[in-house]
């Protein structure tokens, strides 16, 4: 049995009369990656601030590390590292200045500012202000400064969310690259491609529940179905649109038939995506 | 408590406050402008009130021989010149006799005297110029009013030695440093919780109680050092200089807990500018007391920089020492508390 880095037992929130996050019930290996998938709304960054240490949960508890958050708060903390959604950095300040300082919260010895910063392609703008830095570099400063105690959970929200390709790739690399080392990793995204691409596991949360926690492959296995969509031309030369559902008894005949009685233009097999299951299991978009 | 994540706090502040021109700026020139404002009051308390003359049946050194003390006279040569100069704001104010004086009084015929005041002169000038008008009129006529004057100084007597008008000044100078400063340090903190640094922070090791440390030496040091430097170049450390020094650090505590307040309701620089001018308006009002003797209502002792106000101006114009002030101080003390309690409370909030 895996040594689990994070337990969620029965974790909830209220603000009011509205249950943002419902008795929830989960847990992360360590080394793993784990996504955390939901609407706005839905209680995802309540349940990182919980984890996290910012807010204290209604009921239930975390565990991270073996600690309960709420009784070890700085202990915890002192080993995880956090990446927010919205840039919240020290404009006026440098580069460097800016992992400086955490690195001193954290009481980080021999700690080598240049050698992060070249790690997120930052090396040659450490001297900067903050402030003259785009919204990409902005973000892998954050995800640097989330680096600087070398954690052992860190929290990604939304890490490459309105980014170019090429520093997303570059912060999706880096992920990868942590999680190699043994890095346990939350990554709370919209994006079901970087989802399915980076994650061990994910978890869909709607309405502060979590619907569904499983492997990509196994979500897929269970609510998706595999199928060819092909384009035939019809009688009036339009182009027209067929599916043929895969792994079923009639699949083979159904292809057969379709290549004796139409014309086929194109034909692509295709699986369902974590996006399609998870409006299959919640009802709704992720929008 | 982590006591090693206050310094770099302590150091982030610093530079991001140096860093912003507009504060540096702000801080610097604003010492400098209260410091051109208390050199540019009056250094000496004019105590003789110049009066226009114009008197055509009596020689000038008459007319100089009616002068008493603390009433000058400065003579012209025609009412219609003496009018003018009234006019022109050369001379406060002035009396006209007319040319037969003598043969009006000497016939019993009532001779028309006039006394010229501008227009914004309040009723206590008017009347005192009728009682000069009167006595100069007996002088004249050589008869003098059967009444003898008993003056009665309630208090110490302070003739010739009263406070100086930029004496009465700095008091309210004090505030405005005090306040000036802090807003610049509750604008960082407000900008601090909507720029969401604090959070990251707040994942750090670093507590809460930390963060407080951090910000609140920050605030009370460079609010400190400020008014120190005010009081240090105006030559108000001369006075008792322990004491001024208290109530000063003490007033920097005060002023923190209201920054605090200030940053918890501000979001932006504008915001914590309008609480603060609200806030430094309020503060100033016991002030005003100094400068406008005999204007301090009762209530003024319920806000706060009453006890700041009220210690320099004993201690500066008075030369009270620790038995006359230390009610002041503790009364002071008292408000430190409970600001700095509730500016941390309200703070806590916005946090959670």
């Amino acid at each position: 049995m895996p040594n689990h880095a994070i337990t969620a037992e029965n974790l909830t929130y209220r603000y009011g009369d509205l249950l943002a996050v419902d008795h929830i019930n989960f847990d992360v290996a360590e080394g793993e990656i784990l996504g955390f998938l939901g609407p706005n709304g839905a209680g995802k960054t309540t349940t990182v601030k919980m984890l996290t240490g910012q807010m204290r949960p209604k009921e239930g508890k975390a565990t991270l590390l073996g600690m309960d958050i709420t009784q070890k708060t700085e202990k915890v903390q002192a080993q995880i590292g956090v990446c927010f959604e919205i840039a919240n950095l020290y404009e006026q300040m440098t580069g460097i200045e800016n992992l400086k300082l955490f690195a001193q919260l954290f009481s980080v010895k021999n700690f080598d500012a240049h050698a992060l910063l070249d790690r997120v392609g930052l090396g040659e703008r450490g001297k900067d202000r903050v402030e003259g830095y785009s919204k990409g570099m902005k973000q892998r400063l954050m995800v640097a400064r989330a680096l600087v105690n070398s954690p052992r959970i860190l929290f990604l929200d939304e890490p490459t969310e309105g980014l170019d390709p090429v520093s997303a790739e570059s912060i999706r690399n880096l992920i990868l690259d942590e999680a190699k080392k043994g890095v346990t990793i939350f990554l709370t995204t919209h994006d079901m491609l970087e989802a399915d691409k980076l994650c061990d596991r994910v978890a869909f949360i709607e309405r502060g529940r979590i619907a569904a926690l499983d492997t990509p492959h196994n979500l897929k296995q269970k609510y998706g179905k595999r199928m060819v969509k092909v384009q035939v031309t019809g009688i009036d030369g339009k182009l027209e649109n067929r599916e043929i559902v895969l792994d079923t008894d009639a699949t083979a005949a159904d292809l057969q038939k379709l290549f004796n009685d139409e014309k086929v233009v194109t034909i692509h097999s295709e699986e369902a995506s974590l996006e399609d299951i998870f409006i299959k299991i919640t009802g709704r978009g992720l929008a | 408590m982590n006591w090693q994540t206050i310094p770099p706090l302590i150091q982030k502040d610093l530079t991001i406050f140096f860093r912003n021109r507009f504060y540096t700026l702000i801080t610097i020139m604003a010492l400098v402008a209260y410091i051109g404002v208390y050199y540019a009051m009056p250094d000496r308390v004019d105590e003789i009130i110049e009066v226009g003359l114009y008197a055509p049946s009596t020689s000038a050194e008459a007319a100089k021989m009616l002068e008493e003390d603390g009433i000058s006279f400065q003579l012209f040569e025609s009412e219609a010149a003496l009018q003018q100069a009234i006019v022109d704001e050369e001379i406060g104010s002035g009396i006209a006799f007319p040319e037969n004086l003598f043969q009006d009084v000497a016939a019993g015929r009532k001779p028309t005297v006039h006394i010229y005041v501008p227009s914004d002169v309040d009723n206590d000038i008017k009347d005192a110029m009728k009682v000069i008008v009167e006595a100069m009129t007996l002088t004249l006529t050589g008869r003098s009013l059967n009444i003898e004057a008993n003056e009665v100084i309630l208090g110490r007597d302070m003739a010739g030695e009263q406070v100086l008008p930029r004496n009465r000044m700095l008091p309210l100078l004090a505030v405005i440093v005090l306040m000036f400063e802090t807003m610049g340090l509750a604008s960082l903190l407000a900008e601090e919780i909507q720029s969401g640094t604090i959070r990251a922070l707040l994942v750090s090791p670093m507590g809460i109680r930390e963060l407080f440390a951090a910000k609140g030496v920050v605030s009370v040091s460079m609010v400190f050092f400020q008014v120190v430097v005010l009081m240090l170049v105006v030559g108000a450390l001369e006075f008792e200089p322990l004491i001024i020094i208290t109530v000063l650090f003490l007033s920097a505590l005060l002023v923190t807990g209201i920054g605090f307040l200030m940053g918890a309701a501000g979001r932006d620089m504008l915001s914590v500018m309008a609480w603060g001018i609200l806030a430094m308006l309020l503060l100033g009002v016991p002030s005003f007391g100094v400068i406008f003797p005999g204007t301090m209502t009762a209530w003024a002792k319920f806000i706060p920089s009453y006890y700041l106000v009220d210690t320099l101006h004993q201690v500066i114009n008075f030369g009270a020492g620790w038995p006359q002030i230390s009610n002041n101080l503790l009364l002071l003390l008292g408000w430190d508390v409970a600001l700095l309690f509730v500016g941390v409370a309200v703070l806590k909030r916005k946090f959670a």
